[in-house]
């Protein structure tokens, strides 16, 4: 028996390694220096507030409510408070510049390590800004519809897709080892706003999906 | 995760039932310019008297989310309906759309792209909270020992600050404070207070009481 389950933890850690390794596709891509380069956040710098209707989707449970994202004169950093529609608040995170974070609130019954790693990792890929240079390598597609691709390496490895130089990216794709891949998809409004954002995470079936209510 | 997210969306929905049993009694306020009330026993008789007599509600309502680190509020507008003795209807209109139905032991949610269904009489929890509602609705919700409640008033409203004595709910909820005017003792604002000071607050408007309200809005279509 407990060879069965040792087995079954090898296999069931092999499978999560090998799905969070699931490959980016990056073959059509070919590697560009960095000079005349540079990483467009998903948030512009004329990005001031925006109202999204939330749902989280886990199996065949779903919370749905609404949360505001803002960016801070003072700190030029991004506070985002997801909370139900009733106004009960789920949590408060504050992103800074320089890639690091704060949680200012967390709801008890989400104070779990793994649901806190989970979601400041997925809103820190959208509210990114300036990552470090050194980190960042620079792709060009072989086909120019598909755009750039810049790969960061931290934390694992994300991956930003635009559809050209200096557009926001339109896909991000995180990945590291024994961890669940993210895979998040933008759509923007003509004022360049994120309207639509889905973050999907791997063998998980989590799915959290903002629409834009009010800028 | 799935294990962890399931306990969130259980309590998640307890604590927005609380929300809605205080809202037959509904209104806002501060405790700024009241004073203690002289009377308590008074007051306490005629909320329940009131509250005896109210069959049904039909209001429009303004919800104020206040957050301190912004400026401005978080605005949602809609309708609330309730029916003696079990049945509410929380339907937000703007700026999103969303509908929250309580009916006798189940409670349903539409969000305009997904319907969901909670049997509220599955768990403990959920069946406590159910009768904490049906105690609000009986007009006792003072006399409710989860809850310190303090009266005060002026001239023409009374305040009742409730302070959760549960463990459980007082790590969401500071306080929760009723505003309810001398003239009719109809609740015509809720704030809730999180323990981070963040508040929520509801204001009733074009109150009707006692109209008759078709049984098909207490279901979702």
């Amino acid at each position: 028996m407990k060879k069965f389950l040792r087995l079954l933890l090898i296999c069931s850690s092999g499978l999560l390694f090998i799905v969070s390794c699931s490959p980016v596709p990056t073959k059509e891509y070919s590697k560009q220096t960095k000079k005349d380069r540079q990483f467009t956040p998903v948030f512009n710098d004329t990005f001031q507030k925006a109202l999204y209707e939330v749902e989280i989707s886990y199996g065949s449970k779903n919370i749905s409510g609404v949360a505001i994202i803002k960016k801070m004169e003072e700190n030029q950093t991004f506070r985002t408070v997801f909370m139900s529609e009733t106004g009960l608040k789920y949590f408060d995170f504050e992103y800074f510049q320089n890639d690091s974070m704060v949680v200012h609130y967390m709801m008890d019954a989400m104070n779990r390590k793994k649901i806190i790693r989970a979601l400041t990792t997925d809103l820190g890929l959208i509210l990114k800004r300036n990552p470090d240079q050194k980190l960042l390598t620079y792709f060009l597609s072989e086909n120019p519809s598909d755009g750039l691709m810049i790969k960061e390496k931290q934390k694992g490895r994300n991956y930003f897709f635009s559809e050209d130089h200096g557009n926001q990216p339109s896909k991000i794709c995180h990945r590291a080892s024994f961890s669940p891949s993210t895979n998040i998809e933008i759509n923007y409004n003509p004022e360049r706003i994120p309207s639509k954002i889905v973050f999907m995470h791997g063998i998980i079936i989590f799915k959290m999906e903002l629409k834009l209510i009010t800028e | 995760m799935i294990i962890q997210l399931s306990s969130i969306y259980k309590k998640t929905i307890l604590l927005d039932l609380l929300l809605l049993l205080l809202l037959p009694f509904a209104v806002i306020g501060q405790p700024e310019g009241y004073k203690l009330a002289s009377d308590p026993g008074f007051i306490t008789k005629k909320i329940n008297e009131v509250s005896a007599s109210t069959n049904s509600i039909n209001s429009q309502f303004i919800q104020e989310k206040n957050l301190s680190f912004i400026k401005e509020k978080i605005i949602s507008k809609g309708i609330l309906l309730y029916q003696k003795p079990d049945k509410l209807r929380l339907e937000y209109a703007e700026p999103f759309t969303y509908i929250l139905i309580m009916n006798g032991g189940r409670m349903m949610t539409d969000n305009g792209d997904k319907k969901s269904e909670y049997d509220l009489k599955s768990n403990k929890m959920f069946s406590e909270i159910n009768n904490l509602i049906i105690s609000s609705v009986k007009g006792n919700i003072l006399d409710n020992p989860d809850f310190k409640s303090a009266i005060y008033e002026n001239a023409e409203i009374i305040y009742i600050n409730l302070t959760p004595l549960n463990k459980e709910l007082n790590k969401y909820i500071k306080t929760i404070g009723l505003y309810i005017s001398k003239k009719d003792y109809n609740v015509s604002e809720l704030q809730i207070t999180e323990q981070s000071d963040d508040y929520t607050l509801i204001r009733f408007t074009n109150k009707v009481i006692n109209e008759e309200i078709p049984p098909a809005s207490f279901n979702l279509q």
